[in-house]
């Protein structure tokens, strides 16, 4: 499914990765977080040669999955210190104006918006350079899509971050480049234009 | 080290492990039940991880702990916890039945 596929993205990036569905966005970002294999695939970080089995212990990528994946009978204070031992860190994620509010409530009880924007803050405190987010705005309002594309804005700075989503107009606001997926194949893409060409949208 | 993802998951998975060992004991008796709860259980446990909770994993994944790892922690976990829940179980099979088996 995924046969050709070169790119790079670098710390203060943002990588928009595009493609129809069943395209090979989710199996790439699995291939890179090592939880699927792959007949060949080779990359690195900083010039270091990285084995995918690597990326896990080693820490070297996030990866923020489609669906929920915290421990649901837990409540959003207590999954905070499974995530982050030090009181500092704690305290930033606990404080966030956006997370404070709701640290009482389990983890099922979170609204799809509210779980969405935790799982994003509670991954982005943790050590890994890069992250990768698996559609981060299906499903959810303007007024979460707006506080979690403000939050990537603001998380590039310290990360290299790969996000794929079908709420383009979102994505493109947010990324520096991206590319789109057909036929197991890789393009660039800058604007609207080229997802039009790559027909990943229509052409009108 | 943070150990509190390892006993979490541990925890999580404790219902499959002690759904194994009690039916073991009922079956089987207290030293083959002790010894299922510490090595089936623990099977049984990822088996119903793997099924009910599969995306969980990725809690896991994302602070660095690989299944083999949660494996390991898992089993000495149990070999620990099981230590005393088999000496409890013994002493009220004693009691109860006068004898360490059902069958």
């Amino acid at each position: 499914m995924v046969k050709e596929v070169f790119f790079s993205v670098h710390r203060g990036e943002l990588l928009g990765l595009f493609g129809r569905n069943g395209s090979g966005k989710s199996t790439l970002l699995k291939l890179l977080f090592g939880t699927l294999k792959a007949d060949q695939i080779s990359f690195s970080i900083d010039g270091d040669a990285i084995k995918p089995s690597e990326v896990i212990p080693k820490q070297l990528i996030s990866y923020l999955p489609q669906n929920p994946f915290l421990p649901k009978l837990l409540k959003v204070r207590d999954v905070i210190p499974l995530f982050h031992p030090s009181e500092a860190k704690q305290d930033v994620v606990f404080y966030d104006p956006h997370i404070a509010s709701m640290t009482h409530k389990e983890i099922s009880t979170l609204s799809l918006g509210e779980l969405k924007y935790f799982e994003v803050v509670l991954l982005s405190h943790l050590p890994h350079p890069f992250m990768m987010l698996d559609e981060p705005f299906s499903m959810l309002e303007p007024l979460h899509k707006e506080r979690l594309k403000e939050f990537l804005h603001n998380l590039k700075q310290q990360k290299g971050i790969i996000v794929t989503d079908h709420y383009y107009h979102d994505v493109l606001e947010i990324t520096d480049n991206n590319i789109v997926l057909k036929d197991g194949i890789a393009h660039n893409a800058s604007t609207e234009e080229d997802l039009k060409k790559f027909e990943y949208l229509i052409k009108k | 080290m943070n150990l509190r993802p390892y006993w979490q998951f541990y925890k999580t998975i404790f219902p499959f492990i002690v759904t194994v060992g009690l039916v073991s004991v009922g079956v089987f008796g207290v030293y083959w039940g002790y010894f299922l709860f510490c090595t089936l259980g623990v099977v049984m446990g990822f088996i119903g991880f793997n099924n009910f909770k599969k995306n969980e994993y990725y809690t896991y994944y994302n602070l660095g702990i690989t299944k083999r790892k949660l494996f390991k922690t898992s089993f000495i976990i149990n070999l620990l916890v099981g230590l005393p829940i088999f000496l409890v179980f013994l002493a009220l099979f004693l009691v109860i039945f006068g004898k360490t088996s059902i069958i």
